[in-house]
């Protein structure tokens, strides 16, 4: 037996009770708040809970499931989905990270008002900016069609075409979200050692060569966690997609979480509406495990 | 690296980090916890769901002198109605020193709060809303059939119509408050008098938009209408003018028909052929505010805007009934629907016999003849008593928008209030607002793929049979799963330690 196996062996026979007490709170509020309400959507998933079945609903199994898969609406959901999940990650995060590296240029002048008004966007209520947003983007009178009429384009339907409605989502909700990665890349940055910057000066490194050669290699696993954990929130981001145009024209800027909406609460199909929830839990549950498997993005909780 | 410092290393890592041995006992303390927990919870969810109960019958004292607390939500829009809500409630306050009303005025009519809440057992006593909604939540056994509760004279002092819409399968399930549909508005300023056929209403359109046309630019709409605004509740009132209907006498969707196509082809020519009706309407808000500042002729509307219009265009508005189609030779048909209070059943609320008492006193006195007349007066909405009703048609030499609306009640549709109606709002929405956006002329191919949509949610809903749950065949699933789950994780352990 080695001299390293021995405490091993030792402290297996031993249980540190004061631990378990410390974790148990943790464990029981996670069981209320986490637990509880995904095993209740999952079992709501799995009946007839509706209108018809309010109080008196009953197990059907995967019936849901199986009407869901066969809806030919399912993948124009799923499609959609994605578009704006990765449409939306594409832009914001890049452009909070170049923001956060043109606020943290040493010589920048005023960079404190910048920082106070950057931080507008955010720090306004969302639902007041959808609104702003989809009076601008009004086809009749909206200020956007409004210049663009000043230089001779004719109207767009941004908010009511199939084609512009999900550029138009996207656009706004990159609009109310580059602050806060501009906020999250601003504290990554700044906790590069100042040193590392001076030295790759010394060295003669150029702008695009520090870039390359000290901030990106270390900040790494922030800019793939904050990706990540980008498209993870718009993929559940819901009120940008509902309040700008409901999900429509047709269901064209329809999401999965806005569907499962619709079903519960428009069509009172409680238990569509939680199976579609399920749905779109377990497709980014999948993406999220193969995404951590090549990126090891989750190191940076550890 | 030499080993003494390799070793010098590992000594610093096991100094800093936990133990192994506690890691790995916390670890499977946390695996076993959260399994244990997820069995728990899974248990607690399967068991502390009401199965296969209906609603409790339940009877009710004469009268009652202990003190009772009842919770009332909804009390009307802001201003005229929350006005007369809260001076009838304190009345009733008086009359009834032995009953509290706990009421959360800010909650509205059709609330997805309520459905939450009576599923919880947690929803209020009474609760305001409009008919159709809570003829859903009636079929779903959330509110009580007051039929046995309520004598047949003072059901009869309302009017047939909006006990109609409160009625569902001979059951009476709420009094009503009020009744209202849309009709017509006009500007005087731009319409001298108003039309009396659908093809007089296109014309003075068409000539306030002709009118006010340069090469570039439309400056006044005849009649602005966002199809997909509203969720066919105003396009519902144009499938009679044709021929048609939502729903047929069975209750089946008959959105394919050809009668319904052309209700929907006609609105769609609003825009796009006869061009009376600017593209990209997405809200009524938007309608409105051309309404407001002179931009618009028409606009079709219900009574609860009309002051708001009044505010804007003062002796300029008017109202009139949609016009008779002379083309089809029928009238359109607003649905003609009701708000009005209903009582939950104990299922859905746990109220007692006391509280159902001190309910039905309370939603007696809401709707009363004082009430009513104050709510025509302060709110105008148009009553639902018998009585209020001769008092509003007195009103009529006073208020000449009230001539348009006796006028419009002549041709009216009961709202259809049996839950299969909830599919129609949001895919008429989906389906015909689309078609609008879209400008793609196909009529027939979107009403056809609206009638699907529909039956087959119909379908979704009421015939998938739920099976009774089966606890032995369950428990011995979770019974299974945690047996699988031991062994594998005893055998996982093992190996871990042996590495």
């Amino acid at each position: 037996m080695t001299e390293r196996a021995m405490p091993i062996k030792n402290n297996n026979r031993r249980i540190d009770f004061k631990s378990l007490l410390w974790i148990l709170p943790v464990l029981i509020v996670l069981a209320f708040l986490d637990f509880y309400p995904i095993l209740e959507g999952i079992y709501f998933s799995l009946t007839d809970f509706n209108q018809f079945h309010f109080f008196n609903y009953g197990f059907v199994g995967f019936a849901n499931y199986s009407y869901i898969f066969g809806s030919p609406e399912l993948r124009t959901v799923i499609a959609n989905t994605l578009v704006w999940s990765v449409g939306s990650t594409v832009v914001m995060v890049p452009a909070g990270f170049m923001l956060a590296l043109i606020m943290n240029q040493k010589n920048l002048r005023g960079k404190y008002i910048y920082r106070s008004l950057y931080l507008f966007p955010w720090a306004f209520p969302a639902f007041l900016t959808i609104l702003v947003w989809s009076n601008m983007l009004a086809y009749n009178g909206g200020v956007v069609n409004d210049l663009l009429g000043l230089v001779g384009i004719s109207s767009i339907a941004w908010l009511t075409s199939p084609t512009y409605a999900m550029f138009s989502i996207i656009f706004v909700n990159f609009w109310l979200s580059f602050p806060y990665y501009t906020f999250v890349y601003t504290s990554a940055v700044q906790s590069i050692p100042n040193e590392l910057y001076e030295a790759a000066e010394m060295d003669g490194y150029g702008s695009l060569r520090t870039l390359t050669r000290v901030t990106l290699p270390l900040l790494k696993r922030q800019v793939a966690f904050i990706t990540i954990f980008g498209f993870i929130f718009t993929w559940n981001n819901f009120y940008v997609p509902f309040l700008l145009t409901g999900g429509g024209p047709g269901i064209s800027t329809q999401i999965l979480i806005t569907y499962s909406y619709l079903e519960a609460f428009s069509y009172s199909n409680y238990a569509l509406g939680a199976a579609y929830a399920i749905i779109s839990i377990l497709i980014l549950l999948v993406f999220v495990i193969v995404t951590n498997h090549y990126t090891k993005m989750m190191s940076i909780l550890y | 690296m030499s080993n003494s410092k390799k070793d010098a290393s590992k000594e610093a890592k096991s100094r800093l980090l936990p133990k192994h041995g506690n890691v790995f006992w916390l670890k499977g303390f946390a695996v076993v916890a959260v399994t244990a927990l997820f069995i728990l919870g899974g248990f607690v969810v399967l068991f502390s769901h009401p199965q296969g109960s209906g609603p409790l019958s339940t009877s009710v004292p004469a009268t009652s002198s202990n003190s009772v607390t009842i919770t009332v939500w909804g009390s009307g829009s802001p201003g005229g109605e929350q006005h007369v809500f809260n001076s009838t409630l304190a009345y009733f306050e008086a009359q009834y020193p032995n009953i509290t009303v706990q009421d959360s005025p800010a909650i509205n009519v059709a609330s997805t709060n309520f459905a939450s809440a009576a599923h919880a057992g947690n929803a209020p006593d009474v609760y305001r809303d409009t008919s159709d909604n809570a003829g859903a939540l009636y079929a779903s056994g959330s509110v009580l059939n007051l039929s046995s509760y309520l004598n047949q004279s003072f059901v009869n002092s309302f009017t047939t119509g909006t006990i109609k819409d409160w009625t569902l399968n001979g059951a009476l399930y709420g009094v009503p408050v009020n009744t209202n549909g849309v009709g017509l508005y006009y500007n005087m300023k731009l319409v001298k008098t108003p039309p009396k056929t659908v093809y007089q209403m296109l014309q003075d359109a068409a000539n306030v938009t002709k009118n006010t046309t340069s090469t570039t630019n439309t400056s006044v709409w005849g009649m602005p209408y966002g199809l997909g605004t509203n969720y066919g509740y105003r396009a519902a009132a144009w499938f009679p003018a044709f021929g048609g209907q939502i729903f047929n006498s069975q209750e089946v969707p008959v959105l394919n028909s050809s009668q319904d196509t052309s209700a929907v082809s006609f609105l769609y020519n609003l825009t796009y052929v006869k061009n009376v009706s600017p593209k990209g309407l997405t809200s009524m808000a938007q309608e409105q505010q051309l309404f407001e500042t002179n931009r618009s002729a028409f606009i079709i509307d219900g009574p609860w805007d009309q002051s708001l219009y009044t505010s804007y265009l003062g002796s300029n508005l008017n109202v009139t009934a949609l016009p008779y189609d002379n083309a089809t030779g029928h009238y359109p048909a607003p649905i003609w629907g009701s708000i009005g209070y209903f009582i939950t059943s104990p299922q859905a609320s746990g109220i007692t016999s006391s509280q159902i008492w001190a309910s039905l006193k309370f939603i007696q006195f809401e709707t009363n003849l004082t009430a009513q007349k104050n709510l025509f007066t302060k709110a105008g909405d148009f009553p639902s008593l018998k009585a209020a009703g001769a008092f509003a048609a007195n009103q009529t030499a006073s208020d000449p928008l009230a001539a348009g609306w006796i006028a419009q009640e002549a041709h009216t549709q009961i709202q259809p209030n049996f839950p299969q109606m909830n599919f129609y709002w949001s895919n008429f929405h989906t389906y015909v607002g689309n078609l609008y956006d879209n400008g793609t002329h196909n009529v027939s191919s979107v009403m056809q793929a609206f009638q699907n949509a529909v039956v087959s949610q119909i379908n979704q809903e009421t015939a998938t049979p739920a099976a009774p749950v089966n606890w032995t065949l369950y428990g011995g699933i979770i019974a299974a799963v945690v047996i699988v789950a031991g062994v594998g994780a005893f055998f996982y352990t093992s190996r871990k330690k042996k590495n």
